[in-house]
């Protein structure tokens, strides 16, 4: 067995092991289950948060980007290193306390308690699980041919073991054990990057000489216009490069999810530290390694492999290891945190909601288990059938999250007056915008990213859908209440403080007025 | 032979400054860093007065998970 197989299987054992410890601290209800408890710090926060958000795309697509368009890739970078923070600080604290407000547990539920209406669950769910079973699919597979490639497995083989690791992990400890394996992860993340990147540029006499010779290659590839410079004053494009990853991220509820799980609403300040500090470490390395790849491994059939191939090249044999681990690591702490958010939509915010409303704590936590199951084993069998264009669609998928819902949680903290007919409204104006520029081809024909298409539409029509629907439609006054609680900092009046109610979430009694300050 | 950095080839108008990279990408690789790293600072330094929430959170959050979660009167 050589080395690189040994690391993998040791850190597989410490990531179920981390999973089984997780299982016997938690507690079994479904905050817990599904929240950790809301007792997340900074780091864990941060972390979880980053390496959610940075799929096996970080090892994969933007070492091929950097490596077919040179410092063009760095757009996507630049937007990227800034994902984290901004998240943090245009949502975090708001998000918390208001979700503990409404007594949400889950990041769609909790639109429809700001959004009151059942159709706000009903639009914002199927939606949100569509483009996140894609989006998983592609991690897992992703993680099977990733684990294939380092181990010579059979991909079939290499499939189920991959995915039992993360359906374990995530079966036993819930949201708890996926932030904490995603923490490790995250660690292993960075170390990995920067072993490889400072290999690399050792391997190619430094980051001046480097330079000198990819322009020597190709002056383009220093500029940030691309390869053939074909994106000079393509404005829309690089507006969108800049977007996905940062403005993005606000619109992706298997991120935001993070916010709820903090442990008080103040976290959200030292994570943006962290955060804005594990990007500036691990993001430009993934894209720089991929450039220099054109100088120690040219002519690569396949450009997503060049950080795969840097890595053998420039690194000993239980480096290689560490990185494969941080590979896997990357496509692992997001298709957790995705099949984790899936199962809880499918089961929470869809069968408890629309099926099977009285459900106990324990059934709920059962229900939840068996849904990511069940999830994991379609995922699975789709991953085995070998779907063609997956990788496409998660681009696509993760752009119609962005430009679906990012207006509608920014608006839900910051804009009191946005009601439930603009929300409802925005999501599907979102998704409408961001599928028909996709299928017209509006980056080629326009200049313009989808999801900047989308994402316009979706803040139009929240803006102008709520302004034209406040009278008839307002916005409830207990829920007005508890927003603008939110913005306020200070202490919380307990009797602004709802339970959760999953049968009657739209139907809880208004706060009585005069008692906002408890 | 005259190396990149003494030539200064034409990268489309920009000379060669750091690292051996355009201008151009220079300025915006530095400035758009600088921008989020200075974001990041600000947004710490102004948030300073968050903390006098945190009382409240702090005796609340049970281990447990218990459903009365942060806020306690």
């Amino acid at each position: 067995m050589n080395i690189e197989i040994t690391f993998l299987i040791v850190y597989f054992l410490v990531l179920l092991g981390i999973g089984a410890w997780v299982s016997r601290i938690s507690s079994s209800d479904r905050e817990g289950y599904l929240l950790g408890g809301r007792r997340l710090g900074p780091a864990v926060t941060a972390l979880r948060l980053q390496s959610t958000s940075m799929s096996g795309y970080m090892f994969l697509g933007a070492g091929g980007l950097g490596y077919s368009q040179g410092y063009y890739s760095m757009w996507y970078a630049l937007g990227d290193l800034g994902g984290g923070v901004l998240n943090l600080s245009v949502l975090g604290r708001r998000m918390r306390k208001l979700s503990q407000l409404l007594g949400s547990i889950t990041s769609i539920g909790y639109l429809e308690h700001r959004y009151p209406s059942v159709w706000t669950r009903a639009v914002a769910a199927p939606i949100a699980l569509f483009c996140m079973f894609f989006y998983v699919l592609a991690q897992l597979l992703a993680g099977g041919q990733g684990l294939a490639m380092v181990t010579g497995l059979d991909l079939d083989l290499a499939l189920v073991i991959a995915i039992g690791v993360i359906v374990g992990y995530t079966l036993m400890g819930g949201y708890l054990a996926v932030a904490y394996t995603d923490f490790v992860q995250a660690i292993i993340l960075v170390i990995g990057m920067l072993w490889i990147l400072v290999a690399t540029l050792q391997h190619v006499g430094g980051l001046t000489a480097g330079h000198e010779a990819l322009g020597a290659i190709n002056e383009n590839l220093l500029t940030m216009w691309g390869a053939d410079g074909e994106f000079a004053g393509q404005w829309g494009i690089i507006l969108g490069a800049l977007l996905v990853f940062s403005i993005g991220y606000m619109g992706w509820p298997h991120v935001n999810v993070s916010h709820m799980s903090m442990r008080r609403p103040s976290v959200a300040r030292r994570a943006g530290l962290y955060a804005t500090g594990f990007n500036l470490l691990f993001i430009p390395g993934a894209y720089l390694v991929g450039m220099m790849a054109l100088l120690i491994v040219p002519n690569l059939e396949d450009p997503e492999m060049a950080i795969f191939r840097v890595a053998e090249t420039v690194l000993p044999a239980y480096a290689v290891g560490l990185v494969m681990a941080a590979i896997m690591a990357a496509i692992m702490s997001t298709a957790d945190a995705l099949l984790l958010q899936a199962g809880t939509i499918a089961s929470q915010d869809l069968w408890g909601r629309f099926v099977q409303k009285n459900m106990s704590e324990k059934a709920s936590v059962r229900v939840s288990r068996l849904t990511i199951l069940v999830l994991a084993v379609i995922g699975l069998v789709l991953a085995m059938a070998r779907p063609p264009g997956v990788f496409d669609i998660v681009v696509f998928a993760t752009s119609v999250l962005g430009a679906a819902f990012v207006p509608a949680y920014v608006c839900a903290v910051w804009w009191k007056s946005a009601n439930t007919a603009g929300a409802i409204s925005s999501m599907l104006a979102g998704t409408a915008g961001a599928v028909s520029a996709e299928l017209m081809g509006s980056a080629d024909a326009l200049g313009v990213d989808a999801m900047v298409v989308g994402i316009l539409c979706s803040t139009a029509t929240i803006v102008v859908v709520s302004l034209a629907t406040r009278r008839i439609a307002p916005v409830p006054e207990r829920v007005r209440r508890a927003v603008e609680e939110t913005s306020r900092v200070g202490p919380v009046p307990a009797r602004l403080v709802l339970g959760e109610d999953p049968t009657l979430a739209t139907q809880r009694p208004s706060v009585e007025s005069g008692d906002a300050r408890g | 032979m005259a190396t990149l950095q003494e030539s200064g080839p034409d990268y489309g108008g920009g000379a060669v400054t750091m690292f051996g990279l355009p201008m151009s990408t220079t300025v915006i690789m530095g400035v758009v860093m600088g921008f989020w790293v200075v974001y990041t600072l600000v947004f710490y330094l102004s948030t300073r007065r968050w903390v006098v929430e945190d009382a409240d959170y702090d005796d609340a959050t049970s281990v447990d998970g218990s459903d009365e979660g942060g806020v306690r009167r």
